[in-house]
């Protein structure tokens, strides 16, 4: 028992360092950092704009008042910034330049390390995305959160929707063992899931068949609930029944990550080698 | 003359060894579908609200068209500018000095990429859809004028580029700002700027100068010019604007070089 109890922290310490690196890595790089957050800053004022614009003279549209529309706008953004700030896999990276090779002989398994350092970078952004909002929230009249629950809820679910994506980036990342370029379908997949994810449009504004799609489909999760749960749009069984969800969707791309993976393995080939 | 024969054996050279990657191809397409779930945005709001400060889904479109086609044409020449940081600090820039050619020629045949021959392709067929939608009375001036519109916008995006990557002599490191306005030309030039009120517009006319990318030369094909805070003649000069916008540009790129250190010196 004890033992099984110091392998984990032995374990866990690994972790830690890894995803430190990470920080310390987006940490160097500040410049990128900051004219990123100077995009989504600049993003949030964009949407408060033309929300105001096509509301117009009315209150509310759908139900949905402009306050509202502005704060899931605001929060929409923010998070898609946070959840995507890492979404540029590193996998695909280190297949070209040959460093898998080391990458493979290290203690800790690749796709373990290549999640921690974008958790890692992940934390170094949260911070100067907490303090966008913090303008956001002085400059423009945003909603407060529907309820305590709501906001754990809602924390919960951010995390979850960063877990669903990490894990749906790591697998695309996993194509470029057969590929080696995979830049083009990383593309592909930012607009179609932030699209779908309804970061730039909130769902319940789409047509039927679109959010009858958005349903089954595990992008909503990395935007849309996490949002809506915030807004108080979703509810009681509703909201657990929407948590659940984006919990089956980490297991199932988990599965899916490590079931790849042992394919991946066996496709290693070395340039010279 | 001679410069431009040259420059385009290297620019056919380099379209030559770009399309032996077919993952190219799936860059075009690429660029095609992140463009698209731009439009998707303004298309879902739009047929939810019927229009945004008083333009019609048409017209937007049109002007989204407008705007994309332009992007494409300032990236498909200029792309490599993106790529200027790395070139200047490995060094690869003395290599382009020591050669009997124009800097900025070379740099920009040295290698092409395809993906923004998707954005020029998603904008015009975006462009042709919204002619058929939107309101406007077509003859051979305002053809003409359309095209040399868009060659006007992306010479203003060119220039607002090529200003910003002419410091990189200086401070090394631009890509992140150049990425920064790039993505205020994409996300704020799509819409009409009458949104941004009068401030907004002043900023986006004469500080940045979106407003002559595409909404400007837009109001005129659209009959719009009324709404505009400008002079209407202001909204027909468009496409000289970037004529102007462009050779100062060059000017200040030129200055900017003689501050160059080659790296590690």
């Amino acid at each position: 028992m004890t033992t099984q109890l110091t392998a984990m922290r032995v374990r866990l310490l690994k972790y830690h360092g890894i995803a430190a690196i990470g920080s310390r890595v987006a940490l160097t790089y500040r410049a990128s950092l900051l004219m990123r957050l100077v995009a989504v800053a600049l993003q949030v004022y964009l949407l408060s704009v033309v929300w105001r614009a096509v509301y117009g003279a009315r209150d509310s549209v759908s139900g949905v008042a402009l306050d509202t529309m502005i704060t899931y706008a605001t929060l929409a953004s923010v998070q898609t910034w946070l959840v995507t700030a890492s979404s540029s896999s590193l996998l695909p990276q280190r297949i070209r330049e040959g460093r898998i090779a080391t990458d493979l002989c290290g203690p800790v398994g690749i796709f373990e390390q290549i999640i921690l350092l974008q958790v890692g970078q992940a934390a170094v952004a949260a911070p100067p995305a907490v303090l966008v909002l913090l303008v956001a929230s002085a400059a423009e009249r945003l909603s407060a959160p529907a309820s305590a629950p709501a906001v754990i809820l809602y924390l919960i679910s951010v995390v979850l929707g960063f877990a669903i994506n990490l894990l749906i980036v790591s697998l695309l990342g996993m194509t470029a063992f057969w590929t080696v370029e995979v830049s083009g379908l990383m593309v592909i997949y930012q607009g179609i899931s932030q699209f779908l994810a309804g970061a730039l449009v909130p769902l319940w504004f789409m047509p039927g068949w679109l959010r009858a799609t958005t349903e089954v489909l595990p992008f909503q999760a990395l935007v849309h609930t996490p949002v809506s749960l915030y807004l108080g749009r979703l509810t009681g069984w509703g909201a657990v029944h929407a948590v659940a969800v984006q919990m089956c969707w980490v297991l199932i791309f988990l599965a899916l990550g490590n079931l790849a993976w042992k394919r991946c393995i066996h496709r290693v080939v070395m340039y010279g080698g | 003359m001679r410069t431009i024969r040259i420059a385009m054996v290297l620019a056919r050279a380099a379209l030559r060894s770009e399309i032996q990657y077919r993952s190219n191809f799936l860059m075009m397409a690429a660029g095609v579908v992140y463009q698209c779930t731009g439009f998707a945005f303004i298309w879902v709001i739009l047929a939810r609200f019927g229009s945004i400060g008083g333009w019609s889904v048409g017209e937007v479109a049109f002007l989204f068209g407008m705007r994309l086609c332009a992007h494409g044409l300032w990236v498909a020449p200029f792309h490599r500018l993106t790529d200027l940081d790395a070139i200047i600090r490995e060094g690869e820039l003395d290599r382009f000095l020591v050669r009997p050619l124009n800097l900025l020629v070379q740099l920009l045949t040295s290698k092409l990429w395809l993906g923004s021959f998707g954005d020029i392709a998603g904008g015009v067929v975006i462009l042709s859809a919204a002619s058929a939608v939107a309101d406007i009375r077509w003859s051979p001036g305002s053809v003409f004028y359309l095209a040399l519109a868009l060659a006007g916008g992306a010479l203003v995006e060119v220039a607002v580029q090529l200003a910003a990557a002419a410091l990189t002599f200086r401070i090394l490191s631009t890509k992140e700002l150049r990425e920064m306005i790039d993505d205020v030309f994409n996300t704020f030039g799509s819409y009409p700027l009458k949104i941004y009120g009068t401030s907004g517009q002043f900023l986006l006319t004469f500080v940045l100068p979106l407003a002559f990318v595409a909404y400007l030369p837009a109001t005129v094909l659209l009959g719009r010019t009324e709404e505009l805070e400008v002079a209407a003649a202001v909204a027909y000069m468009a496409p000289l604007v970037g004529v102007a916008c462009f050779c100062l540009a060059y000017l200040f790129w030129c200055r900017q070089l003689r501050h160059y250190q080659s790296a590690g010196h």
